[in-house]
């Protein structure tokens, strides 16, 4: 795992005996930082200072500029596979898993790298007829979001922040200078990579199948994601879905970009704001009034009356958009290609992306390979057993709250030998979204409760974007995996390598 | 008014009977548009000022996304007086501020015809204080958001209307104004009297409890039809006299649900009779509009049970097996009677279920504590139901599985809430109580905060409380008003708290103290006196913890939740005491943790995966809880 970044960055090297040989063989699984993250000195200057305290100065001055960053991370990459990457896995469309093929895109497009195959979901095929549907409902949100994005400028209300937080996972979005943005939308970084891969060395997966890596001797499970939209739009522990909720989405997106354009047409002094009402009716709340009218009247003054200032509804508008930027945050989320790759002896790494509830729950509905195509030789595999098997967990959405199942995830990861991963410094997501101007109320990533149930789970075996390496191996050494080949861990300034020994 | 003059009765506005779409089709267009009688202002109230603005609403119609703030309609002026207010018209952002006004006038008319007293908004909790300060007035934004919702906001004790923009044809406009549909306008206002009523059923508790606001709201909005005779009769000669099939009367707000993709209306009371079994309550329905809409289906069925028996005798004198086809040409003069009937039958189904409210539990409400109520409260002021309404209900409720807790049958006489253990009365010398009727609305909730502080401090301060009165009281309330006075209730989560760790009263809430007067269909005459009293405990997710915290008040920690108890008492103002005292103990353990089981559920998921919603990175509550449409989802 590479550390220091809020983002996804894995790279996997077997090492096989070759008649005496080495051979070593790399699979990259994403390789991304959230945008907008500057160094830890500017990001100081430019907070509240009272957001500061509470996440500490010192955390936050650590804290290295995303695009220096990433790009350190990816010519690392490049430089210890040989510009070779066997298999590249990119898990779902967003900024934090991608943005390093954009920040590097010289040294990763280059000729001198070839990529041996590409990976992604089906929902990234664009010859998909599901996929088509899913990406065309997407696209209206997406616009609005964007639009969205630059309406959070100086003192927006949180509601807007929270949106264009997210919307930094989509594309390039620069929020009030919080350090660069990049310069490439999601969409096209996708679309280079498949370029690069060429057509015929990249495969969309679909739920259930199996792969059987030889050249790496593993074999590979596709988990997810869904294909019943139920499930992939299931983002939140919640129950009972209405199903008047689906339907509106269409609805939600095109009043969201409405409104936002409504909002920047105002802004801008521009008047091509669609209004309801014809021009009889219509009287701006600012600027030049058709009717010049001194005095204001009674219903105007009540709203302006310092005393009802809590029943003003100046921003109560915002509140859509930022569920709407939540919803296509999760919905995203919900297509990550999830995986788990058996090694020889059994165990079992586990890549889930950033999969959401919908989509872990999903793949207890089949079985690996899917039954009707079991061959008669064996029984096929099912989630709960490669659950059961997991030795390495690559914690979901960074730790969030919502990314990893409880009864049926992680309960279900019983080997006593279970180690994980999380993504994430802690100090770049909380400030994010409303984090930035009211202390606390950042991205909660890790979520507490999930820790400890993973410290439990591991014995305290976790490495962390940010975590103190003296800590993390003192954990792996005091409680080792297994008495006789325990797995190793070893940081550098850029990463933290495990080692699983199969010998 | 002029002195010379005598006050005109009412006032007339026209509004859209269902909604813009109903007129632009042929077969609703010609019922469309309703005039609503609301009572003149009183000599003792506020003249109308441009908004609307008077005693009980504000109307404000800034549009903050589009930088609008129309004009306000001045319902004074004399062209208006001379038409029965601005003509129907979707262009005209006058004319929604008309009919937002005069619906939710009408709604608050209905309930407090219902009621047998005045309708007051809730108070508001004044920012860094333990103080609630009187709300008089309900704000009303016509067009505050570009999106298709609406909702009442309990932080801003206003009711907040959307308008979106639609591409689907079968709406029959581009603009959809939420604030132009007679639904939508009746759900959000009764939402905000429930409110007003019963500020804690808000607050999620159990499944039901959030679904019952929403049934209820859609319980006002649907009967609010059968008061359009137009509509009515229209339906009733269409088919032939019956009214169990699905129409514009049956479902909810037409014209929203199809430009927002629904096949139809947003909600329907009728089962749908392309064979489907009838929808029953299944505890895994947590949604609380879906879990509403059984409560909806119930009193539905109620209704039309009751209509068919109203009706049976006016059909069999006309020769006609009921539902029998709309090729059937009804005489006009018994489609006349049957709406009559009809709009009678769903009056007295309405008024019941708002009777009911006074005779709710004042937290946690559940369905079957709604039949129960409806079924004392009604049996109260009709004691003798020739008509078999209470039967129909309790049927009603019955064939959609909503069976109260703890009742030995579904009997009436099992049904009505038992009456208290102890014969006690409010009248004591060191309770001071203001009973007289109040006219001007300032003063009449001026007295009702009054009547609550006497309550609260005869409670805590008065000498006959303290000598003799507590312990029957606390029998009777369940809540604790003394540590030791009872001790199997003594439990440290009630008592202490982290500011009070040696709590010897624990604080209670009363929440109303309000007189009613209502005359049955005999002339009986029913006063009574209802207060609230309401007190709440730490709950804690962890049950060890939750032992610990109720055993010991050594070192009071905070609380997971606040889990809460207490009484609505129900005096009998004639007889001088107690009649009813309907209760959820505050030590009662096992519903502590039905409520605790429930919130894993909300927080967590059904079953229980996932790490919680509440305090997650990107699990803020962004919901209004009364959404017409929950947002996101």
């Amino acid at each position: 795992m590479y550390r220091g970044i809020l983002g996804d960055c894995f790279l996997i090297r077997t090492t096989l005996d070759d008649g005496g040989a080495e051979l070593e063989r790399s699979i990259l699984i994403d390789c991304g930082v959230l945008q907008n993250v500057a160094a830890g000195a500017d990001l100081i200057a430019k907070l509240d200072p009272k957001v500061v305290n509470r996440i500490g100065k010192k955390r936050l001055s650590e804290v290295e500029a995303g695009p220096a960053r990433i790009s350190a991370i990816a010519k690392d990459v490049l430089k210890t596979v040989g510009n070779r990457i066997d298999l590249l896995v990119i898990t779902h469309e967003h900024y934090d898993h991608l943005s390093g093929f954009a920040f590097e895109k010289g040294a990763f497009l280059d000729g001198a790298v070839s990529i041996g195959r590409l990976w992604m979901a089906w929902t990234e095929n664009l010859k998909d007829p599901q996929a088509q549907v899913l990406r065309a409902r997407f696209s209206k949100g997406k616009q609005a979001l964007a639009a969205a994005a630059t309406l959070a400028q100086g003192d927006a209300h949180p509601g807007l922040r929270t949106a264009a937080a997210l919307a930094a996972f989509a594309g390039p979005v620069a929020i009030n200078g919080l350090g660069a943005s990049g310069v490439f939308g999601t969409a096209e970084i996708m679309q280079m990579l498949k370029d690069k891969a060429g057509a015929d060395s990249t495969s969309y997966l679909e739920p259930g199948q199996v792969i059987d890596l030889d050249e790496f001797n593993i074999k590979a499970f596709v988990l997810g994601p869904p294909r019943d939209e139920v499930l992939l739009r299931k983002d939140t522990p919640s129950k009972g879905q209405a199903k008047e909720v689906y339907l509106t989405r269409l609805d939600a997106a095109a009043a969201a970009e409405s409104t936002v354009n409504a909002q920047l047409s105002l802004l801008a002094n521009r008047t091509d704001t669609v209004l309801p009402f014809s021009a009889v009716y219509q009287r701006p709340l600012k600027g030049k009034t058709r009717r010049k009218k001194a005095t204001k009247s009674g219903v105007r003054k009540l709203y302006d009356a310092p005393a009802e200032k809590w029943r003003r509804i100046d921003s109560d508008w915002t509140g859509s958009i930022e569920a709407l930027a939540l919803k296509m945050d999760s919905d995203t989320n919900n297509t990550s290609l999830a995986l788990a790759f058996e090694l020889p002896d059994g165990q079992v790494l586990l890549f889930p992306g950033d999969a959401q509830v919908g989509n872990w729950l999903s793949w207890n509905d089949q079985t690996y390979p899917p039954a009707a195509k079991t061959m008669s030789s064996g029984k096929p595999v099912t989630a709960e057993d490669l659950l059961r098997r997991t030795t390495f967990y690559k914690v979901g959405h960074h730790g969030s709250h919502n990314a990893t199942v409880e009864a049926l995830g992680l309960e279900r990861m019983v080997d006593p030998r279970l180690v994980a991963a999380i993504p994430v410094v802690e100090a770049v997501a909380a400030i994010q979204g409303k984090g930035r101007a009211e202390p606390g109320s950042g991205w909660r990533m890790p979520f507490e409760e999930l820790y400890k149930a993973l410290q439990e789970k591991t014995k305290g075996r976790i490495v962390q974007g940010d975590g103190n390496p003296t800590v993390e191996k003192r954990a792996f050494r005091n409680n080792p995996t297994s008495a006789k080949r325990p797995v190793k861990i070893e940081h550098s300034d850029l990463f933290v390598e495990m080692t699983f020994d199969l010998s | 008014m002029s002195g010379q003059y005598t006050a005109p009765p009412v006032r007339r506005l026209r509004v859209y009977a269902f909604d813009p779409q109903a007129s632009t089709l042929a077969a609703t267009a010609g019922v469309n548009v309703a005039t609503i009688k609301i009572p003149w202002e009183q000599s003792w109230e506020e003249e109308i000022q441009p908004g609307p603005i008077n005693d009980y609403l504000e109307v404000i119609d800034i549009d903050p996304v589009s930088g609008q703030f129309y004009e306000p309609v001045d319902l004074n002026h004399p062209y208006l007086l001379a038409q029965d207010g601005l003509a129907p018209s979707e262009g005209d952002p006058r004319f929604h501020q008309q009919m937002v006004f005069a619906v939710a006038m009408k709604t608050i008319r209905t309930f407090e015809r219902a009621l047998g007293r005045r309708v007051f908004w809730a108070p508001r909790r004044v920012p860094n204080g333990r103080k609630y300060e009187p709300v008089y007035k309900l704000r009303i934004y016509p067009h505050a958001l570009r999106e298709p919702n609406a909702y009442y906001s309990r932080e801003k004790k206003a009711l907040l209307f959307g308008y979106f923009q639609t591409s689907a044809h079968s709406a029959g406009a581009k603009w959809v104004f939420t604030a132009l549909s007679h639904d939508i306008i009746v759900h959000e206002v009764t939402h905000a009297i429930l409110d007003g009523l019963h500020r804690r059923f808000a607050e999620p508790t159990s499944v039901d409890s959030l679904a019952f606001h929403e049934a209820f709201a859609d319980i006002v909005a649907l009967f609010s039809h059968f008061s359009l005779e137009e509509a009515v009769s229209a339906q009733i000669a269409k088919d032939g006299g019956s009214l169990d099939n699905r129409s514009l009367l049956s479902g909810l707000a037409r014209q929203f649900g199809e430009a927002t993709g629904r096949d139809g209306a947003l909600r329907e009371a009728i089962d749908d009779h392309s064979g489907a079994a009838p929808v029953i309550l299944r505890d895994d329905m947590t949604e609380p509009h879906e879990r509403g809409a059984v409560l909806v289906a119930a009193v539905f069925d109620a209704f039309l049970s009751i209509y068919e028996n109203r009706t049976a005798d006016l059909l069999r004198i006309a020769g006609i097996r009921p539902g029998t086809g709309p090729d059937q040409n009804l005489h006009p003069d018994l489609v006349k009677r049957l709406t009559r009937e009809a709009s009678k039958a769903a009056e007295h189904v309405m008024r019941m279920c708002i009777r009911a409210l006074d005779y709710l539990p004042p937290v946690d409400v559940r369905f079957g504590d709604f039949l129960r109520a409806i079924i004392t409260a009604d049996y109260d002021l009709v004691p003798d139901d020739v008509l078999n309404y209470r039967l129909a209900i309790i049927e009603g409720f019955r064939r959609r599985g909503i069976i109260p807790e703890g009742c030995l049958s579904l009997a009436v006489d099992s049904l009505l809430w038992e009456a208290p253990v102890h014969h006690l009365a409010a009248d004591y010398d060191d309770l001071d109580l203001d009973l007289e009727p109040k006219f001007d609305r300032t003063t009449a909730i001026k007295a009702a905060e009054e009547n609550a502080e006497s309550v609260h401090w005869w409670i805590l301060g008065s000498e006959s409380f303290r000598t003799t009165e507590d312990k029957p009281w606390q029998e009777v309330c369940g809540v604790v008003f003394r540590r030791g006075l009872i001790s199997y209730d003594d439990r440290e989560t009630i008592l202490s708290r982290p500011g009070d760790p040696k709590g010897f009263a624990p604080p209670v809430e009363i929440h109303s103290v309000r007189t009613s007067r209502r005359t049955g269909p005999d002339g009986q005459d029913l006063r009574q006196l209802i207060i609230e009293i309401v007190q709440q405990r730490r709950g804690f997710y962890d049950q060890n913890e939750q032992e610990l915290q109720d055993k010991h008040g050594d070192n009071p920690s905070g609380a997971d939740f606040v889990f809460r108890g207490g009484a609505t008492l129900i005096f009998d103002l004639r007889e001088g005491h107690l009649r009813y005292a309907v209760r959820k103990r505050i030590s009662d353990d096992a519903r502590l943790e039905q409520q605790r089981d429930f919130l894993a559920g909300y927080r967590f998921g059904s079953t229980a995966f996932g790490y919680g919603l509440q305090g997650g990175s990107t699990g803020t509550a962004l919901d209004e809880p009364f959404a017409l449409v929950h947002r996101g989802g």
